[in-house]
């Protein structure tokens, strides 16, 4: 026989279960941090797309706001073709400007990007190169002019892009870390981080922004311009998942899908692609990606993507795996522990 | 004396409680099927639905067209130089985006009813 306090014990916790029930049910997300999201325009010549986890607007705001707060500093600071004059600050297009001509002081913060920039061009043998503004500026004036003027759209001459391949080379820029100043020591020579200095700017603000400590900001994940870099975990779930867009379907063929999906906790991950921004000469098309041997666009790979925690040296490998054959690649990947999706223009996809 | 398990008082505490779950299960705006979202200076212009196929240009830029096809969105003309957003195609997993800068126009498709729900999208 069941006794009435073994009965009103079931009933009471059978009361308990259904009203927990609901509670937990209803109330899951008021309890895990909300999502929010935010877009940055116009950085780095690009969109930033940013989402948030956090307790409260307010405490997203804050974190939005630090972050993109970081993002402009560093992109008026690795501007190259806008000076700054309010903002009383020497930038990159400073240097440019002074090549052949006089030191320039910077920020401590160019310092370590130009840094950085260098020892990414002596690990990839030269594939990422920022100093190689004088031949992409050829290939940069001829793109835009080519656009906008198809019927007279052009390559720049080989002999132009010869000769400014003779000023490329790192050895002619001085960087004094210790009173804050580069020279560049050849006039006509120019640095160009396109390629670096997205993927080094957005690590570096994820980072600034995990130390900040911010009350009430759980985790974030910042895609700046199809560069993805997170900041801690999603609530809940044990990685984000990123995608990796097809690079390889017509315009007019058909949707363009995800190929793969990729799981992170703390790696950026980022994309090299000749499918978006390219212009046509003669039924040819010459994408952005210049090879420092060729002086000419990489036609290797319709894309290739990198994964590695450091958002820096990801966007550079995305830039020289883009350039160099699979075998020197595979060089690369190993030296650094990154992980990389090749995607051939035959659709074929290779992970390494 | 077999007392009941319940009381009539539990069974309409029981029958309250979960009629007002159910009320806010229908109040709270449920996960709507993919659509996409027009972005003009950062601000949404237009929600578009997917399921509907149209053309249309774009309110504050009007040089730009979009075009919802199959399921699918993408820019179609558009003044700029670079022609970068029309380079992209058509875009129709949740979390992928295509962007017009120099007329500072985004497309992002949203919603989820993707088997998988991407955070982000690299290209």
């Amino acid at each position: 026989m069941t006794t009435p306090r073994k009965l009103r014990t079931l009933r009471a916790a059978v009361l308990l279960l259904v009203g927990g029930f609901v509670c937990s049910s209803l109330s899951a997300c008021s309890f895990t941090p909300t999502r929010y999201e935010a877009t940055f325009d116009g950085l780095f010549d690009t969109y930033a797309d940013v989402t948030v986890y956090a307790d409260s607007r307010s405490s997203a705001d804050k974190a939005i706001e630090f972050l993109h707060a970081e993002l402009k500093t560093y992109d008026r600071q690795f501007d190259i073709y806008n000076n700054y004059p309010n903002s009383g600050a020497n930038n990159l297009k400073t240097i440019n400007d002074n090549a052949g001509i006089q030191p320039v002081e910077v920020s401590p913060t160019i310092i370590e990007l130009l840094t950085f920039c260098k020892d990414m061009y002596t690990a990839t043998n030269g594939a990422a190169n920022a100093a190689m503004g004088s031949v992409l500026s050829l290939w940069h004036t001829a793109r835009e002019y080519s656009s906008a003027n198809s019927d007279n759209a052009y390559v720049p001459t080989t002999a132009e892009l010869e000769a400014a391949a003779k000023l490329t080379d790192w050895d002619d820029i001085a960087i004094d870390s210790k009173s804050n100043t580069v020279f560049i020591t050849k006039a006509g020579m120019s640095l160009d981080v396109g390629a670096i200095a997205k993927g080094w700017a957005a690590g570096r603000a994820v980072q600034n922004l995990k130390a900040a400590d911010i009350s009430g900001f759980h985790s974030l994940l910042l895609s700046f311009g199809g560069n993805v870099v997170p900041c801690g975990l999603p609530p809940n779930r044990e990685s984000w998942v990123v995608g990796i867009q097809d690079p390889v379907v017509g315009i007019d063929e058909a949707t363009r899908g995800i190929i793969e999906t990729v799981s992170i906790t703390n790696e950026a991950v980022v994309s090299s692609g000749d499918y978006q921004r390219y212009y046509t000469v003669d039924n040819t098309r010459y994408n952005h990606i210049i090879d420092p041997d060729t002086l000419f666009p990489a036609t290797r790979y319709a894309q290739v993507t990198v994964l590695h925690p450091d958002s820096g040296v990801a966007d550079a490998l995305s830039t020289a795996l883009f350039i160099l054959d699979e075998e020197n690649g595979k060089v690369l990947i190993d030296k650094f522990g990154a992980k990389a999706w090749y995607v051939y223009h035959s659709g074929e996809i290779v992970n390494v | 004396m077999n007392r009941p398990l319940f009381k009539k008082a539990d069974f309409i505490l029981i029958a309250a409680v979960l009629l007002v779950a159910a009320a806010l299960f229908l109040l709270v705006p449920k996960e709507r099927g993919r659509y996409a979202e027009v972005y003009v200076n950062g601000k949404v212009v237009a929600t578009l639905d997917l399921t509907k196929n149209t053309t249309a240009s774009v309110t504050g830029a009007p040089s730009v067209t979009i075009e919802v096809k199959d399921g699918a969105a993408a820019f179609v003309a558009s003044d700029c130089p670079d022609k970068v957003c029309i380079h992209t195609g058509f875009v129709s997993v949740s979390g992928q985006t295509a962007v017009c800068l120099p007329n500072r126009v985004q497309l992002r498709i949203k919603g989820g009813d993707d088997d998988v729900n991407l955070d982000a999208v690299v290209y």
